[in-house]
């Protein structure tokens, strides 16, 4: 094993610790069963309806908050300015947390779906679209908790990006045309979602939804890098 | 040398020049103790020279390599033990150093008997949030040892700390030093430096005063003289003589021989007074 894998399979059993300690899972999944229960009695119309603005909506939202959290619990506690002084690289720690964080989230949305619609193969189809979502809303997460050094304005200053994020779920519900959201990364999660669910899905199609995730998480992971060097080197003389 | 700094300067982006022009070096196996008040740049040159500020003015070499050249593999040869306890706080301290370890290529040692040595429990599993903040510092000095640094950078190291304990930090530093690693002590403990370091930096607005082993210090501005307290009925009476004046010498002498001494102390100055004649000013200065 190469000491750069050595390295990122040690941040990311820390992250999954951190995030254990701190409850995530049982906030993801607790929240995720909840949502579960409540499709489960709405009626038939409303639950095909709602089924996508839940299962992609609350693994997203909650992934961009879960690690804005866990990089404000590192940042209140010192640990940022710990880490910079090994040889972890920068890209995993920023990745750390937010691949953590996916997975818990993808496990939450896959619980939501089999809950609802009960366990199929389509589950498999449906965990890369999730996954690369919520790698796309933790990264902005971390970006803005880089960005902003207080919790409170982070809440406020975190609203729009997540407004903006969660109209493509809405489309669902017939309020948006889905052509003004398709150079949003979550509108072709929705995409891959649709393909998955419907009839006869397009393999092409889904794929080209699940690359195009793969490259906004490219180009996000050099925004947040950057908020991160930035919030590093504005480092106070205290 | 293991560390040459030449003209060292460094600026905050949105204040006044807190380094300007420092010049030092440090020796393999050295103690360095870098000495001065809150706000004097020592801390700050900690931090530049941990990597953990960029954009320095002068040349820093460590390792026989320019500080801005240093790679990921710089990390792998120091530890930092920070003033404050930056710590996970709800896990454990063996799982703060057990996950800390793993960014380590080179091997590290074992965290349990890091945690032993300093006086801290193994097989704790309470979260070292529960710990009191003396022990939390600890678990930061036994972190910054995990990778056996060669250079060994300490802010504060026995702040927190109840006198046992300060002993048990100071001679693990000692031991650690007998052993090869060059240890960059910042502190503004006079008491602390005067015990543990070859040689001390004073630095005062940003700039070095002096740089020299306690001894020399001490030597060079020392008075000539003795005090001696006796008593003249029923009370204490003290009186100084300057040892350089032949008449005040044979006084002295004289006294000792006859006169109801109680003690007699050499007017050393300490180290505190020797950087308040050097810099004028006051190392718990605000």
């Amino acid at each position: 094993m190469s000491p750069e894998t050595r390295r990122l399979r040690g941040a990311l059993a820390l992250a999954l610790r951190v995030q254990s300690r701190a409850r995530f899972p049982h906030v993801y999944l607790g929240v995720a069963v909840a949502l579960a229960a409540l499709l489960r009695l709405a009626a038939v119309e409303w639950r095909e309806l709602l089924l996508p603005v839940l299962l992609l909506g609350e693994p997203g939202t909650l992934g961009l908050y879960l690690v804005a959290a866990h990089r404000y619990y590192e940042r209140n506690s010192g640990m940022d300015v710990a880490l910079r002084v090994t040889p972890l690289p920068r890209a995993t720690v920023v990745a750390a947390p937010v691949l953590t964080t996916a997975c818990l989230g993808t496990v939450a949305g896959l619980t939501i779906q089999a809950l609802v619609l009960g366990v199929d193969a389509r589950l498999l189809w449906l965990a890369p679209p999730l996954f690369g979502l919520v790698v796309f809303s933790g990264l902005v997460g971390f970006a803005l908790a880089e960005r902003f050094a207080e919790f409170t304005r982070f809440l406020l200053g975190s609203v729009v990006p997540n407004l903006v994020l969660s109209l493509p779920f809405t489309t669902a519900l017939g309020w948006v045309p889905p052509l003004w959201l398709v150079w949003l990364p979550s509108q072709w999660a929705v995409s891959a979602f649709v393909e998955v669910t419907r009839g006869e899905p397009d393999p092409a199609l889904w794929a080209a939804c699940c690359a195009g995730l793969a490259a906004a998480n490219a180009a996000a992971m050099l925004v947040a890098m950057g908020a991160e060097r930035s919030a590093a080197e504005a480092v106070s003389p205290a | 040398m293991l560390i040459d700094v030449e003209q060292l300067t460094y600026r905050y982006p949105t204040g006044a020049p807190v380094l300007g022009g420092l010049d030092f070096g440090i020796a393999e196996g050295e103690i360095f103790g870098f000495l001065g008040p809150n706000g004097s740049g020592k801390t700050t040159t900690q931090k530049l020279l941990a990597r953990l500020l960029r954009g320095y003015g002068g040349r820093v070499r460590v390792f026989d390599r320019e500080l801005a050249e240093q790679t990921s593999r710089y990390y792998e040869q120091i530890g930092v033990c920070f003033e404050f306890p930056n710590l996970y706080e709800r896990l454990s301290a063996e799982e703060n150093l057990f996950f800390y370890g793993r960014f380590f290529e080179d091997g590290t040692d074992a965290p349990a008997e890091l945690l032993e040595r300093l006086d801290l429990p193994r097989n704790d599993r309470r979260p070292v949030g529960q710990y009191s903040k003396g022990m939390k510092m600890r678990v930061v000095l036994a972190r910054s040892l995990l990778n056996r640094p060669r250079l060994w950078f300490l802010d504060e190291p026995t702040a927190g700390q109840d006198p046992p304990h300060a002993v048990a930090i100071r001679e693990l530093i000692r031991e650690r030093a007998r052993q090869g690693t060059t240890v960059f002590l910042t502190t503004h403990d006079m008491s602390v430096a005067e015990s543990l370091c070859d040689r001390v930096a004073f630095l005062a607005d940003g700039g070095l005063a002096t740089v020299d082993t306690p001894r020399n210090l001490r030597l060079a501005h020392r008075r000539r003289a003795v005090r001696v307290e006796l008593r003249e009925g029923d009370s204490l009476v003290a009186r100084e003589f300057a040892l350089d004046r032949e008449d005040e010498r044979r006084a002295f002498l004289e006294l000792v021989r006859d006169g109801p001494v109680e003690t007699i102390h050499t007017l050393e100055p300490t180290l505190e007074d020797v950087f308040l004649r050097v810099t004028g000013q006051r190392l718990d200065a605000p």
